[in-house]
């Protein structure tokens, strides 16, 4: 399973590969690092194609979390998008919600909350890859 | 130096000058008095002049110890003044049989102009109890000097001294409230400006929340990542005789506990110098003036701003003089007045990213310089700019070009209340719709007056 993890912070991947170790060993999940909605939107194209989960930080470099769920929803990408962001309050998580997101999770994250996200978009056969 | 409200309470105490002066008057009065009195041989009225001389040292040494407002001073003196007038009078009467010469409507007329200034000087009570008492004393010498006040001028007086009162009364009364209305203007000023204050800091509050929040995931995460790395490390450690891939697994684990405490480490320190900068910040000071190094209070401006703002991929740059720029001012006014430069120069930069396509690069740059005579702080920014039209009205108070809700108008406006206003400097802005905006904020060096 392919996980999409768009985030201007440069911690976060050494993070999500820390905690997910053992699943990314098995072969069980393998993230694929944005640090911009840009990159992100060409990612798509190629290495994140197959990704089962996108999540998103809202504030970034250039083009925003939520100005990415415009250009999803306009290029017809109707993957799962959950929001990660340290901005609290419902106007972002509404604003969101509005433009297609699936849910919200405040940082810092939750990682029992995300594992069962992770869980009930995992596709019946997992994408295995070699170790 | 900052302005003062047009009007205060203090404009409305007795100066200085005019105290001491109207002392000097009345002592040599006074003393006037003593001399022309004893040279009669008049024992009574020396007698009098002395103990009015000693009321008046009494007074000016109480003013002199701060035991006194020189307000009530003064009608302390006009008491004094009135006394002495008073025993005049009732001396006369008795020792001459009673017959009102022109000397008695002489002193009368001093006499109820002292205490009508004293009474006002006091207070409205003081009014009325003077008003009463001249009427019951009228009213008295009517009953037992019949002859001393003739019914005619019984009639006049006392519809005179009621009038009197009248006016004394309402007019201290206006001023009572005149006075009140200027303290509570004063104070809602004040907490006007605070609020402003509390504003510009409520503007960034976002940004600071979301700039502590991202440090504390890092913080949270890699603490309970640990522990449970430490957990399989030990069951690592209980093997004796490791395999090779045991050990490799160990080293790894060893290499990712370090990292992530140095990680937690420096998370917790980005989370520590966000808190200080909000801090200084939010100091409020109040407005007093001190010397100030703008390379630090326009670095940590541009820092703030930058974390408040959704700063897509801004290249921020701070470009401090090689060494301390000092001048004269109020820190927190002057960070204030920064503040708002930059918010305006990030919110403009991130306005032209949402307009144009990936290829701008949005730029803010906040430069420290210094002139001959002149401290020079520049902001500027490569966003929306503003047109010819627009430059006439930026500092205009209320005028925005942000979406409603998003800009209050002042900002400008009370930047160029604090740099030219209160700090005597200058205030430029140059740019157009293409390049962009540049500010220029002009301020004296320190000792250069």
């Amino acid at each position: 399973m392919i996980v999409l993890l768009i985030d201007d912070e440069p911690t976060m991947p050494r993070l999500f590969d820390q905690r997910y170790r053992k699943d990314i060993r098995d072969g069980l999940l393998q993230f694929v690092y944005s640090a911009s909605a840009e990159e992100a939107l060409k990612k798509l194209e190629g290495e994140a194609g197959e990704a089962a989960l996108i999540l998103s930080d809202i504030n970034m470099p250039g083009m925003s979390g939520l100005d990415l769920l415009d250009v999803l929803k306009a290029r017809g990408i109707s993957k799962p998008v959950y929001m990660i962001s340290a901005y609290d309050g419902s106007e972002y998580e509404a604003q969101a919600l509005a433009k297609g997101a699936r849910g919200f999770l405040a940082k810092p994250v939750r990682f029992d909350q995300l594992n069962r996200l992770i869980e009930e978009h995992r596709p019946p056969t997992p994408v295995t890859r070699p170790r | 130096m900052a302005k003062g409200p047009v009007l205060s309470p203090e404009e409305f105490t007795i100066r200085k000058p005019v105290f001491q002066t109207g002392v000097l008057v009345f002592v040599l009065g006074t003393l006037g008095g003593l001399y022309s009195d004893w040279s009669q041989g008049n024992a009574v009225a020396t007698l009098l002049d002395l103990a009015t001389l000693a009321v008046v040292l009494l007074i000016t040494l109480a003013v002199w110890r701060g035991a006194l407002d020189r307000g009530r001073a003064v009608a302390g003196l006009l008491y004094a003044g009135a006394f002495n007038f008073l025993f005049s009078i009732g001396h006369h009467l008795i020792n001459r049989s009673a017959t009102l010469d022109t000397a008695i409507y002489n002193n009368l007329f001093i006499l109820a102009l002292f205490l009508a200034v004293s009474a006002l000087l006091v207070g409205r009570t003081a009014i009325l109890a003077l008003g009463g008492t001249i009427l019951v004393v009228l009213l008295t010498a009517s009953v037992f000097w019949n002859n001393a006040l003739t019914a005619g001028n019984l009639w006049f007086e006392i519809p005179a001294v009621t009038g009197a009162t009248y006016l004394l009364f309402h007019y201290r009364g206006s001023l009572d409230r005149l006075l009140a209305d200027l303290k509570r203007v004063i104070g809602e000023n004040t907490s006007l400006r605070q609020r402003e204050r509390l504003a510009s800091l409520g503007e960034i509050s976002a940004g600071i929340a979301h700039e502590i929040k991202n440090p504390l995931n890092f913080v949270v995460n890699f603490a309970e990542s640990s522990r449970e790395l430490l957990t399989e490390l030990e069951t690592h450690l209980d093997t004796s005789s490791p395999s090779e891939q045991q050990r490799e697994e160990r080293d790894y684990l060893l290499r990712e506990l370090h990292q992530n405490l140095e990680d937690i480490r420096t998370q917790g320190l980005r989370g520590v110098s966000t808190v200080q900068g909000m801090l200084h910040h939010a100091r409020t000071g109040n407005g007093e003036f001190q010397a100030i190094d703008l390379n630090e209070v326009a670095g940590e401006c541009l820092f703030l701003a930058g974390l408040g703002s959704k700063r897509g991929r801004t290249v921020q740059k701070f470009q401090a003089w090689p060494e301390p720029v000092m001048v004269r001012g109020s820190r927190s006014d002057l960070s204030r007045a920064f503040l708002n430069l930059c918010n305006n120069a990030f919110w403009s930069v991130v306005e032209k990213a949402r307009r144009e396509d990936a290829l701008y690069t949005p730029q803010v740059t906040v430069t420290v310089e210094m002139a001959k005579s002149e401290a020079l702080v520049l902001v500027r920014d490569n966003g929306v700019g503003f047109s010819a039209q627009t430059k006439a009205q930026l500092f205009v108070p209320f005028f925005t070009t942000k979406p409603a809700g998003e800009g209050t108008g002042l900002g400008l406006a009370l930047t160029r209340e604090v740099v030219v206003d209160q700090h005597g400097g200058r205030l430029e802005a140059s740019g157009d719709l293409e390049t962009g905006a540049l500010f220029s904020v002009f301020l004296p060096l320190l000792g250069d007056t």
